[in-house]
């Protein structure tokens, strides 16, 4: 089966489960502002705009618009290779899926693809108009552009997502650790808490992850920072560490299918 | 009843904290995602802004939000689970009732908020500094923790009586478990608060004892006085746990009637 014949099929299946659970599609629009509000709401509640300002160089609506966005982006489009392997355990469908004919590896690679569309859902309802109420026309342009460099950071998130499928499911299978994985992810993103003002250790380790360099030009960009020398840099960075590990998340995955055509398939 | 309501115990406390080692996860889990949401807001405060304040002002937040938190998803979607995993119309047939099955899971979701909020007071200590509790009012915080729980049952009952009757799903209340914590007063000072948003939450039977927890934990004074607070509280949250025992036993009275609604899995 070709990679394309998947991506149909996964493209099928996404918008068929999008229009199907309603209260999902509502979320996807609520949800940015639910995180926004929430954040602003304790913030201002204790501290100042002025303050704000002064250490991201953004306006605190749209730094916080932004960040809920991106974290949503990512979760919208990584989340469900994530849990793939656990939800077919538990619907009894992994048997099949591990016979059938597909590779397991473009498989996984092609499930984000279809929900980049959600990307693109959420931010014209997110950032589109809460940009055009601040910056005007202007305003439209720039979300359009914040989209297009979301996008691309999901894409990035692909290959370092594959290897922690793969791996978390050969090791434990435990939907516990992917919950711990998950915000740990969003936190080394450093979309609410820019990541040159993490410790050390944090800083490092969100180097690691490539999406986290494209959040990084996106804060640049709403701080008028970004030049071309640093706009080149970030993405060229971000896509060597794609590249990097792509061999590890085809790896991880295989690692997974070899444990679960050796092993069977077991049920908790 | 109390032999049901100790299986019930057992059963969900070693499958919560010993099986997998899930209170561990669950910690680990839990504190990273506070930490996404909290850590930010450290951004607005300025220099004068001590951390230890700051950190006991996000451990009161906390506070309060995990305890809608645990009503939402321990108590109220419980329900649901029953309903996915085919439960709970054994529950139903049994004739047990739901007492010894709440009486079980109930100290269970207590002993995890210890937890969790043992595990905050350290995560917050490491990464803002010790925060600084000061129980003003011990009496006030008693009644405050005695109200807050009468509401969370209440607010329970409601929920999980429209879940189980109309077959409302997950993110339905992943929405409502973010938005109420802000729109009552749950998360900040009724005193920093807009007008309209005071008004509304001052009209909801939450705002009371988070406002009382507040004062007793941080010293920051109600906006409405305190003896009103503890006796309007106090009323308001015994009419509506009333209201919402009335409301889930007509929820009960309509499934045993039309049957379980079929709800999507997640």
């Amino acid at each position: 089966m070709w990679f394309v014949e998947i991506l149909r099929a996964e493209y099928k299946l996404v918008y068929a489960e999008m229009f199907r659970r309603k209260s999902m599609l509502v979320m996807m629009f609520l949800y940015p502002y639910v995180l926004t509000g929430f954040t602003l709401f304790i913030g201002y509640s204790f501290g100042s705009k002025q303050v704000f300002v002064e250490r991201t160089g953004v306006a605190p609506e749209i730094f916080m618009i932004t960040a809920s966005f991106i974290i949503l982006s990512m979760l919208a489009s990584i989340d469900d290779m994530i849990w793939k392997p656990l939800m077919d355990l538990w619907h009894g469908t992994l048997p099949y899926i591990i016979a059938s004919p597909v590779s397991r590896v473009m498989l996984y690679a092609a499930i984000p693809i279809p929900r980049l569309t959600a990307v693109i859902i959420i931010g014209s309802t997110s950032i589109i108009p809460v940009y055009a109420l601040y910056y005007g026309l202007n305003g439209l342009l720039t979300s359009l552009i914040i989209i297009g460099l979301a996008s691309l950071g999901a894409v990035f998130m692909i290959t370092p997502a594959m290897v922690i499928t793969g791996l978390v499911n050969t090791v434990g299978e435990s939907w516990r650790v992917i919950n711990v994985i998950r915000p740990v992810f969003m936190i080394l993103l450093g979309a609410y808490y820019p990541r040159i003002l993490m410790p050390i250790a944090g800083l490092i380790a969100s180097y690691a992850l490539p999406p986290s360099h494209i959040v990084e030009l996106i804060q640049a960009f709403l701080r008028n920072a970004a030049s071309t020398l640093n706009t080149l840099s970030l993405i060229g960075i971000a896509t060597a560490l794609f590249v990097i590990y792509a061999p590890g998340g085809s790896r991880s995955i295989l690692l997974w299918e070899r444990k679960k055509v050796k092993e069977g398939v077991k049920y908790d | 009843m109390i032999r049901k309501a100790l299986a019930v115990f057992k059963a969900y406390f070693l499958s919560d904290f010993v099986r997998s080692s899930g209170l561990l996860y669950g910690l680990l889990s839990m504190s990273m995602w506070i930490l996404l949401f909290i850590v930010p807001m450290s951004l607005f405060a300025g220099p004068d802004v001590k951390g230890e304040a700051f950190s006991a002002y996000a451990f009161t937040a906390v506070l309060v939000f995990l305890s809608y938190n645990m009503a939402t998803w321990d108590w109220a979607a419980e329900l649901r689970w029953l309903i996915n995993r085919g439960m709970l119309e054994y529950v139903i047939a049994s004739g047990a009732g739901f007492i010894p099955l709440y009486s079980g899971i109930m100290p269970v979701s207590l002993i995890w908020m210890g937890f969790s909020l043992t595990a905050i007071y350290v995560l917050l200590t490491l990464v803002m500094g010790q925060p600084t509790l000061i129980v003003v009012d011990s009496l006030t915080l008693a009644i405050g923790l005695a109200m807050l729980i009468v509401v969370l049952l209440g607010y329970a009952l409601i929920l999980g009586g429209t879940a189980i009757s109309t077959g409302s799903v997950g993110p339905v209340m992943e929405i409502i478990s973010w938005i109420l914590p802000i729109a009552t007063g749950g998360l900040t000072p009724l005193r920093n608060v807009p007008e309209v948003l005071r008004r509304i939450a001052l009209a909801t039977p939450f705002s009371y004892p988070a406002e009382l927890i507040r004062y007793s934990l941080l010293g920051i004074k109600p906006v409405v006085e305190l003896n009103y607070a503890i006796t309007v509280g106090a009323l308001y949250a015994g009419a509506f746990m009333l209201i919402a025992i009335a409301y889930f036993k007509l929820q009960i009275r309509k499934i045993l009637k039309e049957g379980i609604k079929t709800i999507s899995m997640y």
